[in-house]
């Protein structure tokens, strides 16, 4: 059989849900079962990923497969790839095979959790491949609804407060979405839904272009989220089971920072050049702003939620840098962005799990509580103390070469902007030091009677992950260099 | 090319095994630091005979990673394997009986591993890298013993006040970068930097090396094992920031080098001051390390990278040697403070005599090795630019470093040794290295001149320098030998004592500030929170209000509408034709049952209402797009 004629990204992006619905109709009684058949699906998405790799793509959109679905409105299914998506497609599938993993601890419903995760998989997947804008919407909507209920039913304590809060937010999101949408489709000529056509040919100026590009911005501000749109963040991220927090840092973030370069950067690239003077200060602000509340956090969680806020603020600020200017320095910041999207999700993700299995030990999150724990914990503690040296931005970790990037490329533009916006830099520092001081540093209490170190299955989902940000450390350009021929080919 | 991987992957290696594996770790750490001096070495004579060693990988997209080997590095990496292995083996028996030995080895191996690729860094990004790499295992390793809450303390001030210096190194490399185009490391480039990035530069080294105002981390980092501080301060870790120094010397503009040599100047006057009123041995050692490293760095500043070059390997030997003797007196008494340690150099007569040698070495007592490197930056003071304060400068920092020495001296030698307690533990390992290195300042002298030529550089000479020297030594020796004993309890000598607390210190003037402001910041996002909760609430109080309103609207409605129909069903049973009533009572029946299925929908948890206002929201979206046709 011709292996190129196999639909790779429909397979992809779609077995998850056969997985899902596999579970539906067994119904297996034991919930081992049910996660056997969860952690297969996963992997069995991660391998095709990898396989599309394998087959390789070219630095624009390709591997297009497209069906004619609504054709009286140019409505189609359309899956495609490139540099920038794919990257995340790899990041989605390993996030939600690490975090099926980890979970295999929870009993309560585990089958309607289980196909709830895995619908989201397929969901998040959908809308990294989608090249068309109402698949895209239907997708990104689709998140939405599976995360509200993993948080509102598996969370913590005040998961109700948190799910409704993430609800409300994304919703409204949603509605500056569905308009601007609407507004790229209306002022299109011929109309299309084709992204590949948005992107090709922005037509959309003016006023109207205006609307879009700031109906786009605050879809996606909430998203992502920048400052003042992250209230729901801290809430969400710290009431969602370890699995939860994850996915949502990891993955569903992205959908926010991915939305910011696929449409106000390619769609209305004009209006996104106008504006970036206010894009910037805003991202520089929410950088800043993540690591001084970051820094005043007591709950662990917590405070890894608000280091998501500041580096969502280099992030777009990478990306804002991309939207100035269409020298060198631009597409440096534009690698820099997209590499600090995986970055992120691994290390997030990574740090998200450690934290759960931490709360799972201790039973608290408060760091006042806990101290001396590297005595009992020593793999728990080292491995913490790697992702959380990573999420501060040591260099032979995950993050470095992407904010690297991102500065040196913003320094060309703005050099005042950067240099606020690195003070981020020593505050994330200041901030994991004094977690890992009070948390895993100083005596161990002496009525301490904790259980043992991570488990086997805790390990199989914490190390790959940490094997990841080691790899992306030493070793940027395997991700790079399939990113930068994407950014290359934008010709910013 | 072999040679080169060997010598910064070996002790890498070594982390790696002995993590994985955790046996023989010390010997492991060893044989990874051996691996690397024979890297150097060979390294070293590759470069001799002219061979130009050069790698490169793949890194950023546009600025790949480079190793290079030049004249200096490769001198700087051979003394750098040479010192850690001494250390090493030191460390084999300092650390016998001590806790944390996993750490200890694995962190100290990493950061062999990340300052030889610091060294042979050909660009500024892996520059960037080893840098912060070795700060890394800088933290772990001052943190070695977690539990005692001065060591997390000192790892986390370390490593924060580096982190805040370094930024001037992330803005410096991006000057540098941004400048020229590339990111390689040149000897002579085209054009040099500005001055905010000459700045910029200046601030990272004044983190890693310590120079006033952040002086402080270095002699907090005691809190240590012993071989962790001689290697801190001798050839990795505040070295380099006189090697970022060096490798930056091209770029830097005349205007910018009086900043860098100002720097210098001041850190060797008040860190020297600081050592002289020191109560503690480790104390004063580290005081005088940040202030040797002002030498260096004033000697920079003066336009004479050789005499920088000259005074680092020298005083690498010399203060790993120093270091490892304190750390011998340590461990035998038990503490480091002065009071402690009266007449512990009578009892442990073959530790004294190569900490005296090293430190006479230090003080510039000829012919050691000291006495060479000082006399070159003293030099070098001179025949700078502006002299008139180079010099003397200079001049007074080596007239404060005969005093601190002989006052060490003095203190050890002279007072009541307490009477025996501990066993001596594990002396031979330790002896080895601290003789092997003490020898090192003492013949090395000989060696320097030609090590700096091989390294491209000559070093700058003159004979008032080495006059002036020489009167500073002479005098200052013996007013430290017979200078009050321990306890300086006057205001002021305390302030130099304790490394100038100006306005509180760091804590008060940078950290609480910091938190303060996080404080903040809190407050408003907290209030944001809450804001954001009220106006959440409310919003779906109207909804419900709303939605409630619609269902009893709905309800009652349907409601009347059944009741009318019943009505008429009522009425029309009067005609007695019962298929119209029953057809007409099933057609109530079905609007009551959807009425109900209705308000099922609609009732109930919050999360259900939401969901399917979703899933009206796309159904919406989908009757839009049709409409629109």
């Amino acid at each position: 059989m011709d292996f190129s004629s196999i639909p790779l990204l429909t397979i992809t992006t779609f077995l998850p849900v056969v997985g899902a619905l596999v579970v539906m109709v067994l119904r297996p009684k034991k919930t081992e079962t049910a996660y056997a058949i969860g952690i297969a699906t996963t992997a069995l998405t991660l391998l095709s990923a990898i396989l599309i790799w394998i087959r390789g793509f070219g630095p624009g959109l390709s591997l297009i497969e497209e069906f004619s679905w609504i054709p009286s409105i140019g409505i189609a299914y359309r899956l495609g790839i490139d540099g920038i998506s794919f990257p995340l497609v790899l990041l989605t599938a390993l996030l939600f095979l690490t975090a099926l993993i980890f979970s295999a601890k929870i009993k309560e419903k585990a089958n309607i959790f289980i196909q709830l995760v895995l619908m989201l998989e397929t969901a998040s997947l959908g809308v990294f491949l989608s090249l068309d804008l109402f698949l895209f919407y239907v997708f990104f909507e689709i998140t939405l609804v599976g995360m509200y209920f993993v948080i509102a039913k598996w969370g913590h304590e005040h998961r109700k407060k948190a799910a409704l809060t993430f609800f409300i937010y994304t919703l409204v999101g949603s509605l500056f979405l569905l308009l601007a949408f609407l507004a790229l489709y209306l002022f299109s000529d011929p109309n299309t839904f084709d992204m590949r056509e948005l992107i090709a040919n922005p037509q959309i100026t003016g006023l109207a272009a205006t609307l879009t590009f700031w109906g786009l911005f605050i879809a996606f501000a909430i998203k992502t989220p920048l400052f003042p749109f992250h209230t729901w963040l801290p809430l969400a991220h710290t009431e969602a089971p370890a699995a939860g927090s994850a996915i949502l840092a990891g993955v569903l973030l992205k959908l926010g920072t991915y939305g910011f370069i696929r449409f106000p950067l390619q769609m209305t690239p004009d209006a996104f050049r106008e504006f970036s003077p206010y894009v910037i200060v805003i991202a520089v602000f929410t950088a800043l702003y993540g690591a001084f509340v970051g820094l005043a956090q007591t709950d662990i969680k917590r405070m890894v939620a608000y280091t998501s806020v500041n580096h969502m603020g280099y992030l777009v600020f990478g990306i804002a840098i991309a939207a100035v200017t269409t020298t060198t320095s631009g597409m440096i910041a534009l690698d820099g962005a997209v590499l600090q999207m995986i970055s992120h999700g691994v290390v997030t993700g990574v740090l998200f799990l450690l934290v759960g299995a931490l709360q799972d030990r201790t039973g608290t999150r408060e760091m006042s509580e806990m101290s001396g724990l590297l005595k009992v914990y020593p793999i728990l503690g080292w491995l913490f103390i790697v992702a959380a040296f990573a999420s501060l931005g040591l260099p032979g970790l995950a993050h470095f070469p992407a904010e690297f990037q991102i500065f040196l490329g913003g320094f060309d533009v703005y050099p005042v902007a950067v240099g606020i916006i690195i003070i981020g830099l020593p505050l994330t520092t200041a901030l994991y030091l004094r977690a890992i001081q009070k948390v895993f540093l100083g005596t161990l209490p002496k009525e301490f009677s904790g259980v043992s170190d991570l488990n086997r299955r805790e390990l199989w989902a914490i190390v790959p992950l940490i094997a990841g940000t080691v790899i992306i450390g030493i070793y940027p350009n395997s991700l790079l260099s399939l990113i930068h021929a994407t950014t290359n080919f934008f010709g910013l | 090319m072999i040679a080169l991987l060997l010598t910064i992957l070996g002790p890498l290696a070594a982390t790696v095994w002995i993590t994985a594996t955790r046996k023989q770790i010390g010997y492991a750490a060893l044989t990874g630091s051996l691996a690397s001096l024979a890297g150097s070495f060979f390294l070293f004579l590759y470069m001799i005979e002219g061979k130009i060693i050069t790698a490169t990988f793949a890194g950023l997209p546009n600025f790949p990673f480079r190793l290079e080997v030049t004249e200096l590095s490769a001198v700087l990496a051979l003394v750098v394997s040479v010192i850690t292995t001494f250390i090493f083996i030191y460390a084999i028996g300092y650390m016998a009986e001590e806790k944390g030995k996993l750490r200890f080895w694995s962190g100290i191996s990493l950061f062999l591993g990340a300052m030889q690729l610091l060294v042979l860094a050909g660009d500024w990004i892996l520059f960037v890298m080893a840098w912060e790499i070795m700060g890394f295992a800088s933290y772990l390793l001052i943190g070695t013993w977690y539990w005692k809450k001065e060591a997390g303390d000192a790892s986390t001030k370390a490593f924060l006040m580096n982190r805040v210096a370094d930024l001037g190194l992330y803005v410096g490399v991006f000057v540098i970068i941004l400048t020229s185009g590339s990111s390689q490391i040149v000897a002579e480039p085209l054009q040099g930097i500005s001055m905010a990035g000459a700045l910029a530069l200046l601030l990272a080294v004044m983190g890693k090396s310590a120079q006033v105002p952040f002086q402080s981390w270095l002699s907090a980092a005691m809190a240590g094992p012993t071989p962790v501080s001689a290697l801190l301060h001798s050839a990795t870790m505040v070295a380099a920031g006189i090697i970022l120094l060096l490798k930056a010397f091209p770029l830097f503009s005349p205007d910018a080098l009086i900043w860098v040599g100002t720097v210098g100047g001041v850190t060797i006057l008040l860190t020297g001051a600081t050592a002289v009123f020191s109560e503690d041995i480790k104390r004063m050692l580290a005081a005088s390390t940040s202030s040797q490293l002002g030498f260096m760095v004033l000697a920079v500043g003066a336009g004479y990278p050789a005499a920088a070059i000259a005074h680092l390997i020298a005083h690498a030997f010399m203060k790993s040697s120093l270091f490892l003797g304190a750390g011998i007196f340590q461990h035998e008494t038990g503490s480091t403070r002065y009071k402690d340690l009266g007449g512990a150099g009578k009892k442990l007569i073959v530790t004294f005599s190569g900490f005296a040698v090293a430190g006479l070495a230090l003080a510039g007592i000829p012919p050691l090795i000291g006495f060479w490197s000082k006399d070159a930056i003293l030099a070098a003071g001179l025949q700078a630019d502006p002299a008139a304060w180079y010099f003397p400068a200079a001049l007074i920092g080596a007239f404060f470093t005969a005093i601190y020495m002989g006052r060490a001296f003095g203190i050890l030698w002279n007072g009541k040794a307490r009477p025996d307690e501990t066993p001596q533990r594990s002396l031979p390992w330790m002896h080895t290295g601290l003789l092997t290195l003490a020898a090192a300042t003492a013949v090395g002298g000989l060696f320097l001149d030609p090590l700096v030529e091989e390294a491209g550089f000559s070093i700058p000479k003159g004979t008032l320098a080495m006059i002036s020297g020489l009167v500073a030594a002479a005098s200052g020796l013996p007013i430290g030998w017979f200078a009050p004993a321990p306890a300086f309890k006057k205001r002021i000598w305390m302030f130099f004592r304790d490394n100038y607390p100006v306005a509180g210190g760091y804590n008060r003037v940078v950290v609480q500030p910091m938190l303060a402001l996080a404080k903040g910041f809190n407050a408003i996002e907290t209030s944001l929170l809450q804001a954001v909760f009220v106006i959440g609430t409310a919003f779906l109080a109207i909804a419900r209000w709303l939605s409630e309103g619609i269902d009893r609207a709905t309800a009652y409605v349907i409601d009347s509408i059944g009741a009318f129909n019943l009505n008429i069903a009522r009425m029309s049973s009067f005609t007695d034709d019962k298929g119209i009533v029953e057809g007409i009572a099933g057609l109530v029946d079905s609007v009551q049952r959807l009425g109900h299925y209705g308000r099922k929908m609609q009732s109930g948890l919050v999360h259900r209402e939401l969901a399917w206002s979703v899933y009206g929201m796309v159904f919406a979206f989908i009757i839009i797009l049709l409409t629109y046709l």
